[in-house]
Parts: structure tokens; sequence; C-alpha cells
């Protein structure tokens, strides 16, 4: 059979549509209107019973050929526990109107198949059913019901094929993090090796050249970088788990910040430092996450200056129960649409990719860490100026006395 | 058994770590024996009498979880100080899963080792 229309028949709303649909189908054809009403009349008769007993039922109109003659063919599936008999009135009047009735059994369902045989004259052919199943796609709908019905299915598509996809995105980013994690577990292990060998050498009592031991010492510096990218790739693999782990205590902050200004001076020795300090607070921090937050910060406020220019890290009580600790730098900025991205995952700006080097992974992990310690953070900049990248922390004293 | 023989016994499939600790550990002043995997587990341990045991996770045939329970589960061996050993960023949760009385994780310090391996023994 070529199905012409297909119907659902979940309510009484579906049986005006069977009956609409049939009887539009048999006028299309060119039946009488005798016909037309017989064909429709027997459609919802059995559409109406089916309806009495379930909603999962299914009508197809469509034409079947026998040679050279032609059907119009209507189909009703349902479920195979219902079963009719001539007690069920339409059931029995429906048989007595159509020529060809037919109830068949199968496996999965049943199915009521009725045909009325077509006359020659009408001509049909293959290129006119295809003409009319067309029509019948195209046409608009019936009724407000049938609209919201159409609508309903297109939606339901959607909704699985939105489904899908985000389960094949899951799951594509579950193996990804397993690979980041088996990847740095490898990397390790070799890596271990590297450094200890490293010592090794540089601790032998044989006579080891200066230039030699500077040799050593570039390779020990190496290895360290390589470890630091490892536990950064780790700890996105760790973020993306759910796994990122603090031990939160209350913590001096100007204590805490002189400390990181006093290491990060070492690593970055041709930057001048500044501090402007308000007065000290108590926070609630993981510290080595944080020391993790400011070694990116300055870092990159080192990385992305001159030579000899000013480092400024300042703190301001600003809202009720939270400290804003600012890290600016005098170097190259950011456009706004930088601005967007950067705490993004794996982003780097075009302009630096080939100037320098990095993976995109620091602030990423830095505003997760943040976020973590319920802080915000966020970044002001200018091209050509230099950026100022704030983050808050709340306070300790104020979220004893709200407790209190 | 001399008071002052402090004996390590490694179990770690991979040959390098184990040439640096071994290395590390006997310039250390320990008696070093080192298994590449952990057959024979307990007859191994009470031949050797460690005073310190340094566990691999990834060390074959069972894996350094069941061999670290082993060693808990034996009366005569649970006294047995075990480092944990691994590059595995939770090691913390699988030595906690083993029993395990301590961790050391990879990459480490040479320092690190040798502070580990102290600790343990004067834990007891």
């Amino acid at each position: 059979m070529t199905a012409i229309v297909s119907i659902s028949l979940e309510n009484e709303m579906d049986l005006v549509l069977a009956h609409k649909r049939s009887m539009k189908v048999a006028e299309r054809l060119g039946l009488t209107v005798a016909t037309q009403t017989t064909f429709a009349t027997a459609v919802s008769e059995i559409a109406r019973t089916v309806i009495e007993h379930t909603d999962t039922g299914t009508l197809e109109i469509g034409l079947e050929q026998h040679t050279t003659r032609y059907s119009l063919v209507a189909t009703v599936t349902f479920e195979k526990e219902i079963r009719f008999t001539n007690a069920d009135a339409g059931f029995y009047y429906a048989q007595k109107l159509v020529p060809e009735f037919e109830l068949s059994e199968s496996a999965n369902s049943n199915l009521i198949t009725m045909k009325i045989g077509l006359p020659r004259s009408l001509k049909l052919d293959p290129v006119k059913i295809n003409l009319l199943k067309n029509y019948f796609e195209e046409e608009s709908p019936l009724n407000a019901y049938e609209e919201i019905k159409q609508r309903n299915a297109t939606l339901n598509r959607l909704a699985t094929e939105k489904e899908e996809e985000l389960r094949q995105s899951k799951l594509i980013d579950e193996k990804k993090t397993e690979f980041i994690s088996v990847a740095s577990h490898e990397i390790k292990t070799p890596l271990t090796i590297l450094k200890a060998y490293t010592q090794l050498a540089n601790a032998t009592k044989e006579p080891v050249s200066d230039h030699l031991r500077g040799l050593l010492n570039k390779i020990d510096i190496q290895s360290n970088k390589l470890h630091a990218l490892v536990q950064q790739l780790l700890d996105i693999s760790k973020i993306e788990n759910g796994n990122l782990q603090y031990n939160i205590q209350p913590a001096n902050l100007n204590e805490f910040l002189r400390r990181q200004i006093a290491v990060m001076a070492h690593i970055l020795p041709h930057h001048r430092f500044e501090i402007i300090l308000g007065g000290d607070v108590q926070v609630l921090i993981d510290e080595l996450r944080m020391e993790q937050v400011m070694a990116n910060l300055l870092g990159n406020a080192g990385k992305y200056s001159d030579k000899n220019t000013r480092i400024l890290l300042q703190t301001m009580k600003t809202a009720p129960g939270s400290v804003t600790i600012t890290i600016s730098d005098e170097g190259r900025g950011m456009s706004a649409e930088v601005m967007t991205s950067v705490f993004d995952k794996f982003y780097r700006a075009k302009d630096v990719i080939k100037s320098h080097t990095g993976l995109g992974m620091g602030l990423y992990i830095t505003s997760k860490i943040v976020t973590d310690h319920q802080g915000k953070i966020w970044v002001e900049s200018e091209e050509g100026k230099g950026s100022a990248f704030c983050f808050t922390l709340p306070l300790v004293i104020e979220n004893n006395e709200r407790e209190s | 058994m001399n008071a002052k023989v402090k004996k390590i016994l490694i179990f770690d499939d991979d040959e390098d770590i184990v040439s640096i600790c071994t290395f590390i550990l006997e310039e250390d002043g320990w008696e070093v024996l080192a298994y590449e995997d952990c057959n024979y587990l307990s007859e191994r341990i009470i031949s050797f009498a460690p005073n310190v045991i340094l566990m691999d996770n990834w060390i074959p045939e069972e894996g350094g979880i069941t061999a670290t329970r082993q060693i808990k589960a034996n009366s005569s061996l649970a006294h047995i100080p075990v480092i944990y050993f691994s590059a595995n960023s939770n090691i913390e949760t699988l030595a906690a899963n083993a029993g395990a009385d301590l961790i050391l994780s990879k990459p480490f310090d040479l320092d690190q080792l040798r502070q580990i391996t102290t600790q343990a023994i004067d834990a007891r």
C-alpha cells in the first residue's frame, strides 16, 4: 500500500480528523459523494471503536494496486490484547459498509483492513498517486487540534534528536576526560624517572663541571614545568568529573598574599611588585589551591607585560562579607572580545598564540577555584594599557556573625 | 636481627624507579630488596623481614591494593608500615582503600623519598 495519510488515534478529536481526512482522500480521488461518505463512515466507526479501547492506535489511508486496478485502503493497527466482537457496534457496522473487511492478528498487533475497489475510469497511476501524497503532506492543518498535534509531533522529534545529541556529546566528553586522566598518569611515570636521574646526577660525588651542572639544572627546571602542566591537565579532568576537592580553612589574607608575592618576585625578577593591602581580614580558603590562583594571575601579569613594568596587588573590602583582590599589570591588555572568553577552557587569544606559549588551562582552573570558594572573578582591561584581574573571597567574621 | 640494620622491601615493576630508589636508600644506610611482582608475597616478606615496605599501585599480578590488604590482613606482617607509591592522581583514596600507612606520589623528589622512609621507620 502507498500511504497517503497517517493519523494517530489518541482521543475523540482524532475521530474528527479521521472522518475529514477520509472524506478528503475519497474526494480528491474523484469518488462520488455517496462513496466518500460510506468510506469515511466506515473509517470513523472503526477509529471510534479503537479509541474506546486504547490511545495507541494508528490509522493509515492509502492506495493499493491489484494488477491494473487500484483499491482505496484504510488500515487501523492497535494492541494485540484488544479483541473486537460483533457486540462492538462500530466494528459490526463498519463491516457492512465496505466491500472488503479483514481483521488479522500478528505477533505484535492486530490489524483491520478495509478496501474499496476503484473504477478504472479514475485513471490512477503512480504519478497521480504521488501528487496526491504530496498534496496531503503539504496541506495545512484541518483545525487547531491537528495543528497542535503536528507541532507536538515535531517537538517530540526535535526533543528526541536533542537528547541523542546530548547523550553523544556527554559520551565523548567522558572519554576525553578519561583520556586526559590516563595520559597524565602515563606521562608522570617517565617524568618521575627523568627528575630522579637529574637529581642523582646533580648529587653525585664525582666531579661535575659548572657547565654540566648548569645543564642539569635546566633539565630539572624543564621537568618541573612539564610536571606542572601535567598537574593542570589532571586538575581539568578532576574539574570535569566534579572531583576537585578542597580543604577550606580560615586564613589571614594579607599574610597569605605577602607570601605569594615573595615567591613570585623570585620567579619574575624583572618586574616591580607593588602591594596596597586593605585592613587585614580572615578568609576561608584552601591555601594550596589559592596559591595556584595567585601563581596563575601573577604569572600571567608577568607573562603578558614587558620587563621593568609594575605589577600591582591590591585588596579592598567591597561588598559586605567579602574582599576583592586585584592584580593589575601594565602589559598588552586585551580586546573586549578576548575578555569575554579569557576564562574559557583551552581558550587562547589569537594575537598571543604565536608569541606566548600556553595551553589555555590556567585561567579556566583559576576561575573554577575562585567560584568553588563562593567568589567571583572578572577582568578589566584596555588594549595596550594593561589588564586587571579581580576576584572576591568570602570573609570569615561576617559568616560567623550571620550564623550566630 | 641487628637493630642498626634498617631494611626496606620494594614492590615495583619499573626498573628505573627501583634502581633510583635502591641507589638513594642504600646511600641512606638501608638494606634494599626489590621485586617486580607481588607473587609469594608473605613468604618473601617473612624471609627478608623488612622494617618498611614500598608498594607500587600497578604491580603485577594482583596490584598494590590487593597486596597491601593481604599484608594488613596477616597478623604477623600487619605491623610493617606500607608506603603506597603511585603516579595516580587519587593516590590518597587508593592508599586508604588498601589500608597503607603512608603515601609517596610520583613524581617525587629524592628528598621526599628519604623523608618518607625515615618517617615510616620512626613511626613504628
